[in-house]
């Protein structure tokens, strides 16, 4: 009956995991607790699967098609993650050596651009707090509740030489 | 004497009960788990689904002929343009060749009786009619005007028919999983004993690597529909900026799914050529093992760049610098592809039939098209061609070009097999050059049309663009044409054809070493696939 | 599916090695499938933190919590059933296999508790309620939408996932095979590792 045992066991330390998370719950941590809370997660996903789910005991080719969607789930999220944090970060100026072929090339440009930022100042998407995106040429174009009026800037002339 | 009548290897005499003839009752056909019929049944209405694209590709294009509405209203060709997509995309391009090709031939290339899960697999024809039945019926409820793309917000909100379309998508989806399951089953646990997996025909290999992908691939768009699905139906909002929405999460999720999606498509056809070239140059491929990892390669890196469709979208440019990137990755396995294709037919000895015909089609238009793709990967030069014919021609050399003519590859090289009859090559031939000319004359000036500035999904446009329309639209004229020949004359051959033996093109490969059209359990007798799928060197004892 | 193999089946080794391999993609297909759902969440709450902390304020924590501990506890039922399978105990197998069934019962019921209790503070999706106009922190809808959107779906899962539970004891009794109970443990771990993401997130942090 050992390996019954082992599943109880597994079982009780699941549980101890959830309490463990749930009293955390009420400690406030500030931006740590999500982390902390995915990773106790984290730790019992992985024992369900080793334990319960006994991946480790499968074949190659199912751990291979276990582990090609755990890529995917990743690559998904990561690139979701890295669009919506940095938005209206402008892209990386032009290497110094190109710099002057993209003068002579560049046409005269008639406005300068327009940054929409967020009150506070902030570079980052501004849409935390006040529901307007930064980028502003999507032609997505969609109605912006700007909750608060953002103040326009033009681009500064030592960035875009 | 013709290959035809060269005596026929043991075991490979047509039985008397072939599975065409076994048995004939409507029952046996509409509930049979008989991967062949079941094949066959895909293939008919898969391909009744690409006659009805094709009508609405049609009427697009006449509305093109003059300025200002021709034949139909703006929200009329809204619809038209939509549908086309939709029904183009998901109901023929995604199931086609894999569930109608796939279906037939890989357990025959594996030397199974039977896929893993035979009433699974006639499950998945099912979910199909069903999914299909449920996105022509939104046609009796005016269609959607959303583009196939379904962006948000404008898919949340018209009142087009949103929710029966993905309702449909959505069930459609289900199947194209369900193939897949089956088939990375069918191959990992039903292949012959001893048939190692470097041994596989490449087709297979296709096949399996498309069906990495509907697997993975596919429950994401399920997703992105079912969201807008429901801020359609309940407006729930979850992409409405307003309420905290962000509309460009919808095509995140979107081509997550439908850049993968594009590999589905393209891949079998790729599968196709990769059999074909060798049957057709009597010649082992020059890399067998470059073909099978550069399709896994595609199948892998292809889940990696889905951003290059969103480049204008309002993403970030660490992105769009990313997905730029990895974009230009994925297209070196299509060139390795090409290559050795290429290198494959040097100094083979070549049979100038229908199949190969389509190959070379294949190698012009699916080249062309992929350096367009890698153009318009590229950030600084889709800012001007994106939304604009540029990316339709594109799209269309790679879809027609390349996944339609390895479709007609398909067709011309594998209905000896399934029905043991040949037809008219000198019909076929006209239809390929009617197919093949057509193509290029429709789709050619649409590059300039794009160049030029002319936005896609636009109802009218400029005088000055309007000769280059009149071109493509005759153009079209000409591929519906050849693409009308062929079920002509391939329905003649089916009842009339002469008998074309069980291996008329002389190929080494598994699925020719058995009866055409082969017996209900596929091989009769001991099974042998001792001889190499592609070796032409070796002699059989009764091929000279 | 009995201990006999299907007749296209060589070995009952190789239709089960074709079972676990199809289930293994089918998983995947369902991680993918929660993990849109994830891609949502994540972006919102990267956009909107403020939002999901009065969201999870809000939320009913004590009975998620519970029902956190009711997967749980059923994975290990079901986990200690395979093993009993495994020595030869069917009877007993079947009676964990339907014990875990009525876990998902319990479950559901709690899930269907919470969301009256949430109709009940007049919370529905898409912003709609009384709610809504007493808290009106921008992204607080989508919070509320996405939890709708992500429990439902995976209580869809709970609901399919007990009647696979359910049928699979039902089948032990006839005498069906190791195998196909230990596809449907796999499915019942998956539904539960799901939830074990979707708690903290809608619950906790």
């Amino acid at each position: 009956m050992t390996g019954a045992r082992s599943k109880l066991l597994t079982g009780a330390a699941l549980v101890g995991l959830a309490l463990v998370s749930f009293a955390l719950s009420y400690v406030h941590l500030g931006r740590g607790s999500l982390a902390i809370a995915f990773g106790i997660a984290a730790a019992k996903a992985t024992l369900v699967g080793a334990a319960f789910m006994e991946i480790g005991r499968e074949k190659a080719s199912f751990k291979l098609a276990l582990l090609a969607a755990a890529l995917l789930v990743g690559t998904l999220l990561a690139f979701v993650a890295s669009d919506v944090r940095l938005r209206g970060r402008p892209p990386l100026p032009p290497p110094r050596l190109l710099r002057a072929t993209v003068t002579i090339l560049r046409p005269p440009a008639p406005e300068p651009a327009r940054i929409l930022r967020s009150t506070n100042g902030s570079d980052r998407a501004t849409h935390l707090g006040s529901g307007c995106t930064s980028s502003p040429s999507s032609p997505s174009a969609f109605s912006s509740a700007c909750a608060t009026r953002p103040t326009p800037i033009t681009s500064s002339p030592s960035r875009r030489s | 004497m013709t290959i035809a009548d060269l005596p026929i290897p043991p075991g490979a005499e047509p039985s008397a009960e072939s599975f065409l003839g076994a048995k004939t009752t409507f029952r046996s056909w509409a509930l049979t788990t008989d991967h062949k019929r079941i094949g066959i049944l895909f293939f008919f209405a898969t391909t009744l689904m690409l006659l009805l694209g094709g009508v609405f590709a049609m009427l697009i294009r006449i509305e093109h002929l003059t300025p200002g509405p021709t034949i139909m209203s703006e929200e009329t060709y809204d619809r038209m343009f939509t549908l086309h997509g939709v029904i183009m995309v998901w109901l023929f391009m995604i199931p086609s060749i894999p569930a109608a090709f796939g279906n037939f031939i890989v357990p025959l290339q594996i030397g199974a009786t039977e896929v893993a899960f035979p009433r699974l697999n006639l499950a998945s024809f099912y979910v199909y009619l069903l999914g299909a039945t449920i996105v022509i019926a939104s046609l009796f409820y005016g269609g959607i005007d959303t583009g196939w793309t379904f962006y948000v917000p404008y898919s949340s909100h018209t009142p087009a028919a949103v929710l029966p379309t993905v309702t449909g998508i959505f069930i459609v989806g289900w199947s194209s999983i369900m193939t897949g399951v089956n088939f990375i089953a069918t191959v990992h646990t039903m292949r012959l004993r001893g048939l190692r997996w470097m041994r596989l025909p490449l087709f297979t290999w296709a096949i399996y690597g498309t069906s990495i992908i509907q697997i993975l691939a596919t429950p994401v768009l399920a997703m992105a529909l079912t969201v807008v699905g429901l801020d359609h139906a309940f407006d729930w909002g979850l992409f409405d900026p307003a309420r905290g929405g962000d509309p460009v999460l919808f095509q995140h999720l979107f081509w997550f799914y439908s850049h993968p999606a594009v590999y589905i498509m393209v891949l079998p056809a790729m599968g196709v050529v990769s059999d074909v070239i060798p049957t057709f140059a009597r010649k082992n491929p020059y890399s067998y093992s470059a073909i099978v990892y550069s399709t896994m390669g595609i199948a892998f890196v292809g889940f990696l760049t889905w951003g290059h469709h969103m480049f204008v979208a309002g993403m970030s440019t660490f992105d769009a610098g990313a997905f730029g990137v990895l974009s230009m990755m994925v297209a070196i396995f299509s060139a390795i592809k090409v290559f050795t294709w290429v290198a494959t037919l040097y100094k083979g000895s070549i049979a100038l039939k229908t199949p190969l015909l389509y190959v070379f089609a294949f190698f012009f238009l699916f080249t062309f098209g992929g350096m367009t793709g890698v153009a318009v990967a590229t950030m600084s030069l889709d800012v001007h061609w994106h939304d604009t014919y540029f990316v339709v021609a594109h799209f269309h050399f790679i879809m027609v070009g390349g996944t339609f003519t390895g479709f007609l590859a398909a067709l011309h090289y594998w209905m000896p097999k399934v029905t043991g009859r040949m037809y008219n090559e000198r019909w076929s031939v006209v239809a390929w050059a009617l197919v093949t000319g057509g193509f290029v004359v429709t789709f050619t000036p649409q590059f300039f049309l794009g160049n030029g500035g002319m936005p896609r999904r636009y109802y009218d446009d400029p005088a000055r663009f309007q000769s280059l329309h009149v071109i493509s639209t005759v153009g079209s004229w000409a591929l519906a044409l050849g693409m009308i020949l062929v079920p002509i004359y391939m329905t003649y051959a089916f009842f009339r054809g002469p008998k074309s033996g069980p291996n008329p093109w002389g190929s080494r490969s598994f699925e020719w070493r058995t009866a055409s059209p082969p017996p209900e359990r596929n091989f009769e007798g001991p099974v042998d696939f001792s001889i190499d799928a592609y070796d032409y060197t070796t002699p059989q004892t009764e091929d000279a | 599916m009995t201990a006999a193999t299907r007749d296209h089946f060589a070995t009952l080794e190789q239709q089960a090695q074709a079972v676990k391999l199809a289930l293994a993609a089918f998983l995947a297909s369902e991680a993918l499938l929660f993990t849109a759902i994830f891609a949502l969440v994540a972006a919102y709450q990267s956009d909107w933190p403020a939002a999901f902390r009065v969201g999870i304020e809000h939320n009913t924590r004590v009975l998620g919590s519970i029902n956190t501990g009711v997967l749980l506890v059923s994975s290990t039922i079901l986990a200690v059933g395979v093993e009993t399978y495994r020595d030869g105990r069917k009877k007993l197998a079947a009676g964990l296999t339907f014990a875990t069934a009525a876990l998902g019962v319990v479950f559901l019921v709690i899930k269907l508790t919470e969301y009256a209790e949430h109709f009940h503070e007049g919370i529905y999706p898409g912003g709609r309620g009384r709610f809504f106009l007493e808290h009106t922190e921008h992204g607080l809808p989508t919070f509320w939408t996405l939890y709708y959107l992500a429990t439902g779906l995976h209580a869809v899962h709970v609901t399919i996932g007990t009647a696979v539970v359910g049928w699979r004891g039902y089948r032990l009794l006839r005498g069906s095979s190791l195998h196909a109970l230990e596809a449907t443990a796999l499915y019942w771990h998956l539904v539960d590792v799901i939830w074990l993401f979707l708690w903290p997130i809608f619950y906790l942090a």
